[in-house]
């Protein structure tokens, strides 16, 4: 009996966790998440477009690199350009580091020079739960049909070392050329460096 | 603990009075951080109050009560000092949080014959460093040797480490103190008597709720002698050693299977071994902080491993340690057996507990 009760608890706990989380040819979630202007975005209004995805927590060193480097700026300003829609989601809990009011974050994106479409905060995690989002940085690219395409990193060195963006292989705009010019993705997924997303506990 | 937005107020306030009262470095620093996290930097101000003394503590209320616009002239009249750019000093050093140290085995170098040298990081208490495989967030220390002419440098031995789990996720690292080991080999003609620099730069992450990233240049000076004996540090190496995944016995057979979203790792060794945990050497080949179920079957056991979702490949070979509640751990190398079938979690084998 209680071998049996044992194994439905297994079982359940598989099914759980089978259905948590994102996978590469699979459907994007659908979230909704209200961005530091007040304005609440839907993935789905954005059909039609490639959506990226971007976890940040400005004071973890592996994001710093890439904003003081000015990297993520310059891909935001590129692909954004080129009709992408970029969204820097913030899922930080209040009190942990990287935990912005809508005041802040539009502080800190003047101050970065930094241009996403939008800055999801999602101070209770609900998107980054949804999508397993686990470091900060942690990249997502989701295609014009609403399909998952690219998980993982933002490029190829996991390091918090600047000087190591040029010589690194930038996993999104390889994603984003490759999947605009209709080729298969040769990197769909890689591990995501960076410092844990800072969850609620 | 003022209110958000009177945070530009107190970080030019305190900012003044650390730097009036000698903690111009630590207000520098501080500075620097608030530009890029202003969560970090009502941390960091907490902090900074704490090492203030009780007699400063009355100019800087002092100082916070004045008015916006003196504390903006305050920040003007220092404006050089407090945005002077240093890219890579963002935060509190690393330095202050861990040790580190490069020892060696034993007292002396012997020409031709393997020293066994260790990285040694003593940790403050909460704070990790990482393994080889750091799981889901974080960064295996990077160790470049600086040898002299004709020295050469084996492969850093890792201690097995252990499972920090952050929920829902889990990396892979060390608290307290560890040693990574290697063993150098000095070519066979030195000359006795002579002294051989050894050195080494050490980049490395350290996590608590924060990271923070530390880089140390690290040196070790050892006299050439025809003998040698056990050094100080000796014992460490000794500690460590056992922490180290020895081969797997040969009577023990370890096989690997892929089966639907799982993989299954079987280990015959005649008993039911207690509480065995599995560390994949390599990323993102199973979800790091899924639960590993056991099996017991006659003379072993089967582990479960649930596949990373970023495994979109099959894999040739599971390699990986395993730990057991014993404190000894086995290097697992063994070929994937591809089951052929698929699925998600919906064909598992009946599963009895051990």
């Amino acid at each position: 009996m209680k071998r049996n009760l044992w194994c439905g608890l297994v079982i359940a706990l598989s099914l759980i966790s089978s259905a948590y989380g994102v996978k590469v040819g699979e459907s994007a979630p659908e979230f909704q998440a209200t961005d530091s202007n007040g304005r609440v975005h839907k993935l789905s209004e954005y059909r039609g477009k490639f959506v990226v995805l971007e976890w940040h927590n400005s004071g973890c060193p592996y994001t710093e690199k890439h904003y003081e480097s000015r990297n993520m700026q310059r891909l935001q300003k590129e692909w954004t350009s080129k009709g992408v829609a970029w969204f820097t989601v913030i899922s930080s809990a209040p009190g942990q580091q990287g935990y912005v009011t809508a005041q802040q974050e539009n502080e800190y994106l003047k101050q970065m020079n930094a241009s996403p479409t939008a800055a999801l905060l999602d101070p209770e995690g609900d998107v980054g739960r949804l999508y397993s989002a686990k470091t900060t940085p942690h990249m997502f690219v989701v295609n014009p049909a609403g399909v998952l395409i690219y998980d993982g990193a933002i490029d190829s060195k996991a390091t918090t070392d600047q000087a190591d963006i040029p010589s690194a292989k930038n996993y999104i705009s390889q994603a984003l050329e490759e999947a605009i010019t209709g080729k298969p993705l040769s990197t769909p997924t890689s591990r995501p460096y960076g410092c844990s997303v800072k969850y609620a506990h | 603990m003022p209110p958000p937005h009177d945070l530009q107020v107190t970080r030019v306030a305190v900012l003044a009075t650390a730097k009036q009262k000698g903690y111009a470095k630590k207000a520098f620093l501080l500075d620097q951080s608030v530009v890029a996290s202003h969560s970090q930097y009502k941390q960091m101000i907490s902090q900074l109050l704490q090492s203030i003394k009780i007699e400063d503590m009355d100019d800087l209320i002092q100082m916070l009560n004045r008015s916006f616009i003196q504390c903006l002239a305050i920040l003007f009249t220092s404006s050089v000092w407090l945005i002077s750019p240093t890219p890579g000093s963002a935060h509190q050093p690393a330095d202050e949080h861990v040790k580190l140290e490069l020892v060696s085995e034993q007292d002396a170098l012997v020409p031709g014959k393997d020293l066994w040298l260790g990285f040694r990081f003593d940790l403050q208490d909460e704070w990790h460093t990482y393994w080889i495989n750091p799981g889901d967030s974080g960064e295996a220390p990077r160790i470049e040797w600086q040898l002299p002419a004709g020295f050469q440098a084996g492969a850093i031995r890792w201690p097995y480490p252990e499972r920090l789990s952050t929920p829902p996720f889990a990396d892979y690292g060390y608290e307290h103190q560890v040693l990574l080991m290697a063993p150098v080999r000095p070519p066979a003609q030195l000359q006795e008597g002579e002294t051989q620099k050894i050195a080494a730069r050490v980049r490395y992450l350290i996590c608590r709720d924060i990271c923070i990233p530390g880089q140390t240049q690290l040196e070790l000076s050892l006299r050439v002698k025809s003998g040698a004996a056990a050094s100080p540090a000796g014992e460490l190496f000794r500690a460590a050693r056992e922490m180290l995944p020895r081969p797997a016995p040969t009577n023990w057979k370890i096989s690997a299977a892929s089966i639907g979203d799982e993989f299954v790792l079987d280990l015959r060794t005649g008993k039911w071994p207690k509480a065995p945990q599995f560390f994949p050497l390599h990323a993102e080949q199973i979800e790091n902080a899924a639960r590993q179920d056991v099996t017991a079957f006659p003379g072993g056991i089967r582990l479960h491993l649930k596949k990373s979702k970023h495994l979109l490949k099959s894999i040739p070979r599971l390699e990986g340690i395993f730990v057991f509640a014993s404190g000894k751990a086995y290097q697992v190398d063994v070929p994937m057996f591809q089951s052929g079938r698929s699925g998600h979690g919906n064909e598992r084998t009946t599963r009895r507990r051990s």
